[in-house]
Order: structure tokens, then sequence, then C-alpha cells
């Protein structure tokens, strides 16, 4: 038989007591959950501008797929229009809810699809630039992130301008 | 007070002195075109880019008229022209001149993008946001244009790569 000393038994009596005064503590205190609020959605207009650009950059490369002997012309073109992306996404990041937006097209994918013709870039590559256009001059003054956007909305529109040119001289 | 361009700066609303800041550096960029093209004229010698450049170089004094009259209505002396403008490389040829006329219509796009954060970033009263509107038009159409110019140029120098994905950057 395992004898233990008064100072011991005493020691673990006071553990016990403090474990369980502790348990019923937790057990019957009010605990207050913080709520995970999600970002808030990005401005709809910066959306609807990618997925503009998500639908162009298909439609060249359907055409590129489809007109072998364009590829010259228009895989600078495509590689413009890929670099808006990026740029696009990276405004995006200003909004952390970007990514939860249901609304936003997969990459690669398109809802609208652009004639895989000259013709029909020439034409989706002018609605894109008036797009852009539109964009850039009604961003609204006192918006998060005004600086980077309508200057980026605008060389994107001046872009695509010089690539309807380009398309039909 | 409103330019014969249509933009008006109050030298009073908030902002407006990164816009005149802005406004200024386009003018320069103005200055230099129109005293360079005179200078890239003399070394082209396909008949249709000397009738363009004759043409490009009435169109930059025209916009830089326009721009010393809207600076000097808000207020601001118009930064004067140099006495003269360096080539950035000896003339020698029309391959120079052309790289020339190509880095002054940059020089005009990054002017103009400059112009459109400083419309995009001007907040305060009602007024301030009215010109807003107005000078980002008038940066916009500026930096299409530019970017055009500048695709000519670059379509001569460079064919298979005539534009950039994002003018004026």
């Amino acid at each position: 038989m395992v004898e233990i000393s008064r100072r011991t038994l005493l020691s673990r009596t006071v553990l016990v007591a403090a474990a369980a005064a502790g348990t019923g503590l937790g057990v019957t205190r009010a605990v207050h959950h913080k709520l995970a609020l999600p970002p808030a959605p990005p401005p709809q207009r910066l959306t609807a501008l990618l997925s503009t650009q998500v639908r162009l950059l298909t439609g060249y490369q359907r055409a590129v797929t489809a007109l072998p002997d364009q590829a010259a012309l228009l895989d600078p073109l495509r590689s413009d229009v890929a670099a808006h992306g990026d740029a696009l996404r990276g405004l995006l990041e200003n909004y952390p809810g970007w990514r939860l937006n249901p609304t936003l097209p997969p990459a690669g994918s398109s809802s609208a699809t652009v004639a895989a013709t000259v013709a029909g870039l020439t034409a989706a590559s002018k609605a894109a630039a008036a797009a852009f256009s539109a964009g850039c001059l009604a961003w609204p003054v006192t918006e998060q992130h005004a600086s980077q956007i309508v200057p980026m909305l605008g060389s994107i529109s001046a872009c695509l301008d010089t690539h309807g040119k380009v398309l039909a001289p | 007070m409103t330019s014969p361009s249509g933009s008006t700066v109050s030298p009073n609303s908030a902002g407006a002195s990164t816009a005149i800041t802005a406004l200024q550096n386009v003018l320069d960029a103005q200055h230099a075109a129109y005293f360079a093209y005179s200078m890239i004229g003399v070394r082209l010698t396909d008949a249709t880019q000397v009738s363009r450049v004759r043409d490009l170089q009435a169109e930059h004094r025209a916009t830089r008229d326009d721009l010393m009259a809207q600076l000097s209505s808000a207020g601001a002396a118009p930064v004067a022209a140099q006495p003269s403008y360096a080539p950035p490389e000896k003339l020698t040829d029309a391959i120079a001149a052309q790289r020339w006329a190509l880095a002054l219509e940059e020089a005009c796009s990054a002017g103009y993008r400059f112009l459109l954060v400083a419309a995009a970033t001007e907040t305060g009263t009602v007024a301030a946001a009215t010109e807003t509107g107005t000078l980002r038009k008038q940066a916009l159409t500026g930096l299409s244009g530019s970017a055009q110019t500048a695709r000519y140029w670059r379509a001569l120098l460079t064919p298979a790569t005539p534009t950039v994905p994002f003018p004026g950057i």
C-alpha cells in the first residue's frame, strides 16, 4: 500500500477542486462567438469588365486555332488582352471578397462568344474599348482605389482602340 | 473657368494643384513633340510619312495652344518651351527619326495617363467632382490619340508587335 503525505493529499485535493470549479465556470458561462462576416464584394462594374476581357480573350484563343495563317497578327494582340486580365485581377485583389463572388466568370469560360474571325474580333475589341472607356469615365471619384483603377481602365481602353486599328486598318 | 478644350480647372478646388501639375506635364510633352516633328520630317523619305508628320505637328500645336489657354484661365503660368529638344540618338536616318517620333508619342501618353491619375483622385466640392469628369475625358481622349499615333510609328519599327498592353506606362 502506497502511503502519501498529508501535504500531497492537500495539494491534490486543491487541484481537483480547482479543476472542478474551472469546468463549472466553463459550462455555465456565456460564450460569445465572433461571427465571421464575408468580405465586401468588389464593384460590379469591375467584375463586368473582367467578364468582357475573358470573353475577348476566349475569342482570340478560338480565332488563333481557327485561323492559323493569321497567328502572326493575332498572337501579339492576344498577349495584350491576356495582360489586361492579369491587371484586372490585380485590381480586384484590392477587394478581398472578389474570389467569393459567384457572378465572376471562371477563367477560360464565356457565356457569350466572340466570332472567331478577324471581323468578329474587331467588333468585340471596339465594344470592349467602349466598355472600358465608359468604366474609366464613370468611376466614382470617392470610391476606394480610384487612383489605381481609373488610369488602368483608361490604358486598357486606349490599347483596345489600337487593336481595332490593327485588325481593321 | 472654361478652356478652349472644354475642361475647367479651378485653382481653389481640391486636388487642382495635382491636375495643374499633370496638365503642365502634358504641355511639356506637347512642346517637345511640336519642336521635334519639324526635325523628324526632314529625315523621313516616305511621302506618306512626311505628310503624316505635317498633320501631327499641326495637331500638337493646336493641343499645345489649348493647354496653354486652359492653364492660363486656371490661373497657372503655362510651362515654357525649352530652347531646343535633343533626340535620344543622332538623327542620321529615317529609322532614328521614327524612333524619336515613337518616344515623343509615348511621352504624351505618359502625360495623359498621369492626368487620368490626377482626375481620378480629385475629391472635395461638388464643383471639383464635375471638373474631374471633364478632365478625365480630356485625359482619356489624349491617351487614346497618342496611343494610336505611337502604334503608327511602332508598326513601322517593329511590325510584329505594333501595340503595347498599357499605353502611358
